[in-house]
């Protein structure tokens, strides 16, 4: 499993665009979910007073996003469900913008209801599901295995929408559905429970065709626990929910087409439509007046009046109450919901989102009325808001990647980057502007010009070159050589909104050659996959007027330009050899080239055109319309587990969708990373802005440093290494250690997290026997002095300083602040971190395919909040309070961690920021996978690791510091879904000040902080699972150690208990994760009984 | 393009010509649209809810030219067949077999379902953009277009990919028990579309021997399975000895089949003709 990589987001001045196709609200009413047509999910934050601003972008969907739903009882668990047009689905944890689960299903759905019985089902509940497919798929909603469905005995087919009835009266949950012809449907739910997990047939215990076609919404209504209100395009309609009678109907007006509606309140309806309009009415209800009469009446009027509405809808009638509107700037089609709360501070809230990626947001007072004369009131505006305002509104956060390149280049101001690419190898970062320039700098000192402060100096040198050629946008980019060998690596390609196809030498900057190609602009350029057979330098190039042309780089000529493509071009291969060209297009058609003399030989659709693109399936070209383009050559369906019907059987007759649709299954190749550091240039679908996102990889991060410190000290002694690790560990048994393994043959820092955790689990130990610490201590400051000597001797490495840059920028990038001014300055000072120019985007790239980056604007309006100081970069408010829990937690450790109050040290700088990594790298580690089971048993396996170090006999080396109370820590933010972001922030926040008071000629920091921590005795609490483990391996452990850990271990056994009954209280889904401990535990035993 | 080198002059005419291109041709191409796609619904001849059972009824007779080993008659009635009767004369004793729908059952085939259904999403896509509404930018009407084309080539597709069952599936659907008289287990029957054919599969099996020294390996899905496909099911091993493929052409959807390539063409030409101007999006005038 890889662990997530920390990735900061650099935007340029457009937001990426957002085409809205799915909203909602989470229960919480904290968070405004959106998805996407290109394929992202946006989490809006909703403050109380019902403002909107962005907060973060979720990639991982390769297509349009077609609905959302919650995934959990939102108070358990905060998960969100998305589905998207090419059958994927994942589900969001919303506040740390994870991604839980990912399946990717043949079925498309519409619309999904979370479906949860809690006394009469085991597991996470069920996602019921309608799509382009017939009837409803019941889906787990924690593995997204479609469990089973529920069938129609007549007239199946899609269902258009649906809603759950649960209603104390009927005593049943039903799924109210209606088809696409109109026929409403109910299923039996709490009572067929059985029968479908069992997976007997389940079918419709009512169907009635109902007179609408196109049928958008269909609401129960739970005060009356009667209405049932069904809105197609035309019209919307009122039923009586115990016979299916029609109460009263009302046609939309002025070519306006409804989308939806919801219950208000009992005979309060609000009906929207799709342009983006709202309508409040009141149902007049003389039968309701009437009280239980009314049942009696309904029946009446219908004997008087069989099979005949007219009457009833004389009956029932709306009134107008009052209406909210959309004035300018309309794009269609609008998303929107109704959230409706009863309880206090909720609101009811009704939202819109539109293909231009505007939120609009309206607060309906909890009784609308109408005006005094009676027309209908107009309900205002409450909240309005686009990704672009926030990029807007923070200039500096959204400045583009060469952004200060371009203002000192010219008077012009900064230009669009419209394509770029980084050349990991060269370090390399090229850009493509929109006004024809391309700009080569180094990656990471453009990283760091753009993110840090006062680097004028470095912004001012830094080496860059500008191309020019081509005279209009530069639209795409190729440097051939850093996949296949057989390119000079001197080429580099460029295409241009002009039709002209530039080959540069990236080095001199001269044009190489200019390709006119005069077929509009150039869409792509592709080179020839590795294994391809003969060995030249040829590239291919499609254009936008869906042409491909053969350029082949060496001999400077264009092998074959063909030009007959009604489609845009999906795949193609060239085979000199055979002499064809293969062009598969989207219609899945396929044109057959001769490349000699240039003629169309062959044109073929349908099944022999589907054969041709099979055989040519994964050995050419693919014309990639990913999202983030870096990846063409990952396979991300590896990830995604395809998940077909095999283990499942659709009721009538099991179809595949086994359309060959453009598909594009690319995302991030994280797996490409060879580099610490990569700038991976990204790019939304429809708009021509790219953005860059900085990957910095924790691990390869963390060991380059540990080698280069040891580089640093290899010449030295055994004594010099030892007092080294003297140095970073504390404790009196890793001297002890150390000792007994001083001799052993050097192993390098990489050699594993079981080195790591080892040296937590001794740090436990000492952490509970404070007098053996303190003599530890005590030792070790005179080790310290011996060492100093040797120490001074300058490091000549100039490798270090690529590395330590990026260690270093990321530690600003991670680092509050503005927290305190003096520890600013002493880390800028002393620490070579730099001052931040601006909040930065962080974000995190798990599951190698998924990835969540801030927004500008992300809770930029509490962070300023501390005292007079101006803080940014924070993550969240509660970084303060985790970092200060960590620094209490940790407290027994630090007097003895390692000082940098010496201050003259060549390698001090260097050793505190692998130190600082190593912490950020362990938390990382700890907390790679979401919260819940998994995580358990990964720390379990860690602890298990831990044990077979301590049972093992050698590794004395490690380079972590980490402590018992650390790990239990992380754990337990785990537990209360603290973003891992946070997690690290608020590590990094406490260490540095740590490892900076000493530097300080007054200490201040830590008495306030350590305050905030005394009222909150909880985070101590462990899951306690773990917990036994650890004491069972403490136990185990103290029958293979000598006297002086003997007496460590067993007070920390005795400490334990303590800690259980503050635990007991809470941890309430712990209960079922027991068997898979007592399972591990039973390992643990037999592999120590070895 | 030449747009780059274009001066102020060429350029305001370019400009001009946008705004006519997303003010008067859009709409005349979605008209365009919308009608060719009503005329391929119809086609499909949507059950009205009101008159459910006024569907027209078609007749087509399924058979091979030169044998007459098995032949079909099925009655097609919206997205179901309503009458099958098949009429299968054994290779091995010239013994004919007659089998039918039985009265109360209806074979719904999801392929003609499905794409009418796609149909209907796309005609939906397009409504609401009348006349009235003004395109803002390019980019809105590519998006729209895609979501139609969407639409349009999985409505496509539908009717060109049949499913790939395996025997098993074939064997456990419900199409099996609908017959009367039953079918003999040693015939599995499979209807589906492909293209603007209407297709009927008759596969003859028999059981394998646990006994037999044939190496067994279970066949894959396929539309078509060939003789000598083996699968096992219910416990039973069986292959597929004789197959017979007979099929009809359905006019009326060699007609939407046609309809929803024509308008692909028209989706495709439309984004083609605004993405020529996409160097002026930027200089979007309203």
């Amino acid at each position: 499993m890889k662990t997530s990589v920390p990735a900061v987001a650099v935007w340029g001045k457009t937001a990426p665009s957002h085409s809205i196709t799915a909203v909602m609200i989470t229960d919480d009413q904290h968070t405004i979910v959106t998805g996407s047509q290109e394929g992202q999910i946006c989490l809006w934050d909703l403050s109380t007073d019902l403002r909107i601003s962005s907060k973060e972008i979720l990639f991982g969907h390769t297509a349009s996003v077609t609905c959302l739903a919650k995934a959990r009882e939102f108070e358990k668990q905060p998960y969100v469900v998305s589905a998207t047009e090419n059958g994927e689905m994942c589900v969001w944890n919303v506040t740390s913008g994870q991604c839980i689960e990912n399946a990717k299903l043949p079925y498309r759905h519409t619309a999904i209801h979370y479906y949860h019985c809690s006394f009469r089902m085991t597991g996470e509940g069920w996602l019921l599901c309608c799509g382009e497919y017939q009837d409803v798929l019941i889906i787990d909603a924690k593995t997204l295995d479609v469990l089973h469905t529920l069938s129609s005995s007549q007239s199946s087919d899609w269902i258009n929408c649906m809603c759950i009835v649960h209603s104390a009266r009927i005593q049943e949950d039903s799924l109210v559905a209606v088809s696409v012809t109109g026929v409403l449907k109910v299923w039996d739910l709490s009572s067929s429970l059985n029968s479908i997990q069992e997976r007997q047939t389940v079918c419709e215990k009512e169907s009635k065709s109902l007179d609408c076609i196109n049928c958008r919404a269909v609401r129960f209504c739970t005060y009356t626990e009667r209405l049932l209100l069904v809105v197609s395009s035309m019209c919307w309609q009122v039923y009586d929910y115990c016979d299916f009678s029609l109460l009263c109907t009302e046609f939309c007006k002025g070519g306006q087409c409804f989308a939806g509606g919801e219950v208000l309140a009992a005979y309060r309806l609000i009906i929207w439509t799709e342009d983006g309009h709202s309508y409040i009415y009141q149902l007049l209800n003389r039968w309701a007046q009437m009280g239980n009469s009314r049942k009696k009446f309904s029946g009446l009027s219908k004997s008087m009046h069989p099979a005949d509405g007219k009457v009833l809808k004389e009956t029932v009638y709306p009134h107008l109450l009052s209406f909210t509107a959309m004035k300018e700037n309309k794009s269609l089609p609008f998303v929107m919901s109704f959230m409706n709360e009863r309880k206090e501070p909720f609101y009811k809230v009704l939202f819109s989102g539109e293909a231009s990626g505007r939120i609009t947001l309206w607060h309906v007072p909890d009784v609308p009325v109408s005006t005094f004369d009676g027309s209908p009131k107009e309900i205002p505006i409450t909240a309005l808001w686009t990704l672009q305002d926030h990029f807007d509104k923070h200039h500096s956060m959204s400045e583009g990647i060469i952004d200060q390149l371009c203002g000192s280049e010219d008077g012009f101001g900064s230009a669009v980057v419209s394509s770029s690419v980084y050349i990991p190898d060269l370090d390399k970062l090229v850009c493509g502007c929109e006004n024809g320039k391309i700009f080569i700098t180094v990656g990471l000192k453009t990283a760091r010009a753009r993110l840090l402060e006062k680097i004028s100096l470095l912004r001012d040198n830094l080496p860059y070159m500008v191309l020019n050629g081509h005279s209009s946008r530069v639209t795409c980019l190729l440097y051939p050589h850093d996949k296949s060998v057989r390119f000079d690596p001197s080429w580099l390609l460029s295409g241009g909104q002009d039709s002209v196809v530039i080959c540069w030498d990236i080095f001199t900057g001269d044009i190489l050659h200019q390709f006119n190609l005069q077929s509009g602009p150039v869409a792509e350029l592709l080179r020839s996959p590795e294994h391809y057979r003969v060995n030249q330098s040829i590239v291919c190039c499609v254009c936008s007027d869906h042409s491909v042309a053969i350029l082949h780089l060496h001999k400077r000529l264009c092998l074959l330009h063909a030009r007959k493509h009604l489609f845009p071009v999906k795949k193609i291969k060239f085979d000199p050899l055979e002499n064809v060209l293969i062009v598969g297009c989207e219609d899945n058609s396929v044109y057959i080239w001769e490349t000699e003399t240039g003629t169309l030989e062959r044109y073929e659709t349908g099944e022999t055109a589907r054969a041709i693109l099979s055989a040519i399936e994964d050995s050419e070209y693919l014309v990639a319309d990913a999202l983030l383009p870096v990846s063409q050559e990952s396979k991300r369906s590896k990830n995604s587990r395809d998940k077909h019907s095999s283990s499942y059987k659709h009721g009538t007759g099991p179809y595949h969708l086994a359309h060959t649709e453009k598909s594009s299954d690319k995302l991030i190749d994280t797996s490409c990373i060879q580099q610490p550091f990569t700038i991976l240039p990204a790019k939304t679908k429809w708009t021509n802005a790219n953005f860059h996102i900085l990957l910095f990889d924790l691990e390869k991060l963390e060991e380059l440093l540990s080698s280069q410190l040891h580089v640093l000290k290899s010449s030295k002694s055994f004594h010099n290494q030892y007092t080294l690790e003297r140095a970073k560990s504390t404790s009196e048994k890793r001297a002890l250690t150390l000792k007994r393994n001083k001799t052993a043959a050097f192993i390098p820092s990489q050699d594993g997290q079981a080195d790591t955790v080892c040296s937590d689990q001794v740090h436990g130990d000492n952490n509970a026997t404070r007098p053996v610490e303190e003599s530890g201590g005590m030792k070790r400051q005179k080790k310290m002095k011996s060492s100093r000597k040797i120490r001074m001797q300058p490091s000549g490495n100039i490798d270090v300083n690529i590395t330590t840059d990026t260690a270093k920028l990321l530690l600003s990038c991670l680092l509050p602040w503005g927290v305190d001014k003096e520890i600013d300055n002493l880390c800028v000072r002393h620490l070579g971190i730099l001052r931040l120019q601006c909040p930065v985007s962080f974000g995190l790239v798990s599951n190698e395919s998924h990835l969540s980056l801030m927004l500008p604007g992300w809770k930029c309006t509490d962070c300023d909040v501390l005292g007079e100081h101006e803080v940014f970069n924070l993550f969240s408010k509660r970084v303060l309070d985790l970092s200060s829990k960590y620094l209490a937690a940790t407290e027994g450790n630090t007097g003895k961690k390692d000082g940098p109050e010496n201050d003259d040290y060549g390698t001090r700088d260097l050793e505190t920021t692998f130190f600082f990594f190593s912490r950020i790298a362990l938390i990382n580690r700890i907390t790679k996978t979401p919260s819940g089971v998994t995580d358990e048993i990964e720390s379990i396996l860690s602890v298990y690791k831990l044990c077979m170090c301590f049972s093992g006999k050698s590794k004395y080396h490690s380079p972590d510091f980490g402590s018992i109370p650390l790990l239990k820590l992380i754990c337990c933010w785990n537990d209360q879904s603290v973003k891992i972001i946070e997690a690290m922030q608020a590590v990094l926040l406490a260490e540095v000040q740590r490892s900076v008071s000493p530097l300080r000629k007054t200490t201040t920091c830590r008495e306030p902080l350590a305050i905030v921590e005394n009222g909150n005795g909880k985070f101590w609490t462990l899951p306690k699972t773990e917990k036994r483990v650890l004491q069972y391996i403490k136990n185990v452990s103290v029958l293979k150690h000598d006297k002086s850990s003997n007496s460590a271990n067993f007070q920390d056994v005795e400490d334990t208990p303590d800690r259980c009954v503050l635990e007991e209280s809470e941890s309430p889904g712990e209960r079922h994760l027991n068997t898979a401990t007592k399972y591990q535990v039973i390992n643990l035993t037999q592999l120590l009984g070895l | 393009m030449a747009a780059a080198m274009a001066n102020s002059g060429e350029r305001a005419v370019l400009e001009e010509e946008f705004k006519w291109l997303l003010q008067e041709e859009v709409h005349a191409v979605l008209r365009q649209l919308q009608d060719i796609l009503r005329e391929a619904s119809h086609r499909f001849a949507l059950p009205t809810t009101a008159s459910g059972g006024a569907d027209k009824q078609e007749n087509f007779v399924l058979s091979m030219s030169g044998t007459d080993q098995v032949k079909g008659m099925l009655t097609l009635q919206g997205d179901a067949l309503c009458q099958a009767d098949v009429n299968l004369k054994m290779p091995k004793n010239n013994q004919l077999l007659h089998f039918a729908f039985r009265e109360d059952k209806q074979w719904k085939l999801q392929q003609i379902q499905d794409a009418r259904n796609h149909v209907n999403q796309a005609i939906y896509l397009l409504v609401n953009r009348d006349v009235n509404y003004q395109f803002k930018t390019g980019l809105e009407v590519l998006k729209l277009m895609d979501a139609v084309m969407l639409q349009l080539s999985r409505a496509r597709n539908r009717l060109t990919t049949p499913a790939t069952l395996t025997l098993p599936e074939i064997a456990s659907s419900g199409l099996t028990k609908m017959f009367t008289p039953a079918l003999p287990p040693d015939i599995l029957v499979n209807f589906y579309i492909n293209l603007n054919k209407l297709c009927l599969t008759v596969y003859q099996l028999h059981v394998l021997q646990p006994s037999t020294t044939k190496n067994f390996k279970p066949a894959g899905g396929s539309v078509l399975h060939n003789p000598g496909a083996m699968f096992e099911f219910g416990s039973q091993r069986y292959e597929v000895s004789h197959v017979h493929k007979v099929e009809c052409v359905v006019p009326w959807l060699n007609d939407a089949l046609v309809f929803f390539t024509v308008s692909l063409q028209l989706c495709q030409q439309l984004k083609d003709k605004i993405s020529v101007f996409s160097s002026y999006w930027n200089y979007r005038p309203y």
